[in-house]
């Protein structure tokens, strides 16, 4: 978003709950809360909050667009059906990095009916974040995508579907004038990038079997992870006859991911799982090639058991200590 | 895909007949279960007993402690088409097994100077004695693990068998991580999920009784639980408790 | 193309047992479905599960012939299914064969296995178009039963429509076997000593397991094949078919999308490809 200049206005007094009553009749509110036992949690929220800025959900809020096990289809022995329509939520507070995710996510699923009939049902209104010790976020990096983005006295449109809900509230907005987005004031540092020769040139190295030794393959990195959607498809049919196939979240850790039937493992070891992961997060896969799919949120390193850091490896890489 | 009415039977040996109180608590699809199987034999379902008829599926829940015991297990498999066994005491010996390192001391201690007249061995998994045509995992198994069952074979197979560990269906629920925040000794990373988390749900460390992924990283796991409170020894028998496994 | 995620209904039309493990499935989909030699489609039973096959035959509007290995849970329950069945069916997916490359060059085959199942289409395609020059096909198998359609393509190599060079991995029983066509003993690249190719005017196909293709595409090139033409459709684990779910990737690429089908010279720049 490097000095991308985009409609920003000044906001009156009463806005958000104007805001408010203007999205309370058709869609439900939700946002980051931090719990009782210090996690925080995208939820359902009964008012969109002024202060958003309550951090990093440790689960990011693609699970509002790819649920951990949504239904693709039930069937009752004669014909196919489509799931049930999804309500519509206004998402408030997303940070930067989510924002940028979100639009790395749309890339991948713009063909995908499922997917894309959440999205037209998301209102996504971003926020400023407070960055962590974690966080190698690229504030800069272009694009991201959303709608509305909101400081406590100012309000930016990001699409057309925000413009057109700032212009049904005009009566509660001031002067607009065009301005970049604000930035997360301190990013300790930021996300490691590496040419894709020279991890071309790795294959051999011994730091994938070594950095992926402590590997449990517990699929946290991925649940956390908010560009990574790789599923599987597993089919249930209840004592009615009554059959569905669900997409449920997978991780490329898994000894399933890679294996065939017949039992050939295309990915067999710990070392060759850690290398596509890396390749995925680092450079994308099929027509997104070439741009990182990790956005820097920082989230696999914090929730990582045994501390797998994706950068670090990079950086090895990059001095050619690997 | 229907089938016919299902023979089935379940049969109990060593444990605590939780398993089958757990299909019996499946209480909203009884009604329906009840109209694709018939029960001819489950101690707790009904009190009819068939001694020589086939069953079409039969379910053992418990593990293996007697030559007794063997030997009615052996005639119960040439009376069913498909045996199942349900629950970490069938499926590996559960936490009877537990008894293994002093079997001979607790032996002495509960039966007293007629120890040795005792015909029993150290429990064993089903598997040891008959062949198993499908498996339930769990501690007992959830009422989705019996729903998923009875579903699959409505189609004529047997439920997917899973391989993802409990963390990613706790990281789902975003639920705190005992083992990272807590520093408490939760098998979750190397155990088969399905039960959505349930313990780490109540705060309570995932005890394992699902029994481990298909490769599981015993070695840093014992590694991390080494922040626990817990020694060396106590860290390995938990990590025995449901596998029942002496190479740890 | 039918809808991406959720099948069509079909139904199972008829089946032929081909080898102990193998059968020739009919499936009617109740829609038309167009898929080119080499596409994948995925066939779903509802309520167990769902797996990728190439059709065996040019797919003629709403009939897909497959030849399926029962090899895993879902392919075993639909071995199960009788005839009349329904079934669900997505696709077709994937790239397929570029039948442009096959126009005035000689055409050579390389099937191993079950891999002879997506060539089949290919070679119906290619027979009825007539644009190739001459077309060889080299098939190797296991053992001889496991030499799948092996009587119809005797037939086509006594019209005269077909170089066909057969060999087996196991002579078992071979001695046994009344043969109306010669049977080599060994690997099915063997046979490739029997060949004097145009190299600069030949496209090669191969398929099938890793274990062949992994050293056969090199073999073709090292002989003098330009490895532009040398084609080869990839196996891995294909779920989604539409570019998403991640598991067939290789080198940074969707198999599932933009191939199986890959010439040599695509794949010595996909890392892992020939695994």
């Amino acid at each position: 978003m490097k000095d991308t200049h985009l409609p920003c206005f000044r906001i009156k007094p009463d806005f958000y709950d104007a805001l408010a009553h203007h999205l309370a009749a058709d869609f439900e509110f939700w946002a980051s809360l931090v719990g009782a036992d210090g996690l925080c949690r995208l939820q359902l929220v009964a008012s969109p909050p002024e202060n958003t800025s309550s951090g990093l959900p440790g689960i990011p809020f693609k699970k509002l667009l790819l649920p951990p096990a949504e239904p693709l289809w039930s069937w009752d022995g004669k014909t196919f059906q489509s799931p049930d329509p999804q309500p519509r939520r206004a998402v408030f507070g997303v940070a930067l990095c989510d924002l940028q995710a979100l639009w790395y996510l749309d890339q991948v699923f713009a063909e995908d009916p499922l997917y894309q009939e959440r999205r037209q049902h998301l209102l996504i209104v971003g926020g400023p974040c407070q960055p962590a010790d974690q966080c190698r976020c690229h504030p800069d990096e272009s694009p991201l995508a959303g709608d509305l983005f909101q400081t406590h006295d100012h309000i930016w449109s990001l699409s057309n579907r925000g413009h057109a809900v700032l212009k049904e509230l005009a009566k509660w907005l001031g002067a607009t004038v065009d301005r970049p987005l604000p930035k997360p004031l301190q990013v300790p540092k930021p996300r490691a990038d590496i040419r894709e020769p020279l991890f071309r040139a790795s294959t051999g190295s011994a730091i994938w079997q070594q950095s992926s030794q402590s590997c449990l393959a517990c699929g946290v990195c991925s649940a956390v992870c908010p560009t990574c959607y790789c599923y599987d498809m597993i089919d249930h049919t209840d004592l009615d006859g009554k059959s569905t196939r669900q997409r449920v979240w997978d991780n490329c850790f898994f000894s399933t991911h890679a294996k065939v039937a017949g039992g050939h493992d295309f990915r067999p070891d710990r070392a060759a799982r850690l290398r596509f992961r890396f390749e995925h997060k680092k450079f994308g896969f099929g027509p997104l090639r070439g741009r990182p799919s990790c956005v820097g949120c920082g989230r696999c390193l914090k929730a990582c058991p045994v501390d797998i850091d994706l950068d670090q490896i990079a950086e090895q890489l990059n001095a050619g200590e690997a | 895909m229907i089938p016919k009415l299902l023979k089935i039977g379940v049969v109990h040996f060593a444990g605590c007949s939780g398993c089958q109180l757990m299909l019996l608590n499946c209480e909203a699809e009884l009604a329906i279960l009840a109209q694709r199987v018939d029960c001819v034999d489950a101690s707790m379902i009904t009190s009819a007993t068939c001694e020589e008829t086939p069953f079409d599926l039969l379910l053992v829940e418990g593990s293996i402690t007697s030559p007794s015991e063997q030997q009615h297990l052996q005639k119960l498999r040439l009376r069913c088409r498909h045996l199942v066994a349900v629950g970490a005491c069938a499926l590996t010996g559960g936490i009877n097994r537990f008894d293994a390192p002093t079997r001979e001391t607790a032996c002495t201690h509960v039966y007293g100077p007629v120890a040795d007249q005792i015909e029993t061995f150290s429990p064993q998994p089903v598997a040891n004695f008959v062949a198993v045509d499908a498996c339930i995992p769990g501690c007992p198994p959830e009422h989705s693990d019996f729903l998923d069952f009875f579903g699959a074979l409505s189609c004529g197979v047997w439920p997917t068998q899973r391989d993802a560990p409990v963390c990613m269906e706790c990281r789902t629920r975003e639920l705190r991580c005992l083992l990272e925040e807590d520093h408490l000794p939760c098998l979750g990373p190397i155990t088969i999920g399905g039960c959505a988390a349930r313990c780490p749900a109540l705060g309570i460390p995932c005890e394992g009784c699902r029994g481990e992924v298909s490769e599981a990283n015993r070695d840093e796991l014992c590694h991390l639980m080494a922040k626990t409170h817990l020694s060396k020894s106590e860290l390995k028998r938990r990590i025995q408790r449901f596998t029942g496994g002496e190479n740890v | 193309m039918l809808d991406q995620l959720q099948p069509h209904s079909a139904v199972l039309q008829a089946v032929a047992p081909l080898t102990a493990d193998d059968r020739l499935f009919l499936f009617l989909s109740a829609e038309p479905i167009s898929a080119t030699p080499g596409q994948f489609v995925e066939i779903s039973i509802p309520g167990v599960g769902g797996f990728p096959v190439s059709p065996c035959d040019l797919v003629k509007g709403k009939q897909i012939y497959s030849c399926i290995r029962k090899a895993g849970r879902v392919t075993s329950a639909l071995f199960e299914l009788e005839v009349g069945a329904s079934i669900g069916l997505r696709g077709p997916f994937g790239n397929g064969f570029d039948l442009s490359q096959c126009v005035n060059r000689d055409v050579l085959l390389l099937a191993g296995g079950l891999g002879i199942a997506p060539l089949r289409a290919l070679l119906a395609a290619l027979l009825k178009t007539e644009q190739h020059r001459q077309l060889i096909l080299l098939f190797g198998a296991k053992t001889f039963s496991a030499l799948l359609f092996r009587d119809e393509l005797v037939k086509l190599a006594k019209a005269h429509k077909l170089k066909l060079l057969l060999s087996v991995d196991d002579d078992e029983g071979l001695s046994h076997v009344t043969t109306d066509h010669p049977c080599r003993v060994g690997l099915v690249t063997s046979l490739l000593d029997e060949l004097t190719l145009q190299c600069k005017m030949t496209t090669a196909v191969v398929s099938g397991p890793p274990a062949l293709y992994r050293g056969a595409l090199e073999q073709l090139a090292t002989l003098g094949l330009p490895p532009e033409r040398i084609f080869a459709t990839l196996e891995r684990r294909m779920r989604c078919g539409i570019g998403e779910c991640c598991h067939c990737v290789t080198g940074g690429v969707y198999l599932c999308q933009e191939g199986p089908v890959f010439s040599l010279e695509k794949i010595r720049t996909l890392e892992g490809a020939l695994e």
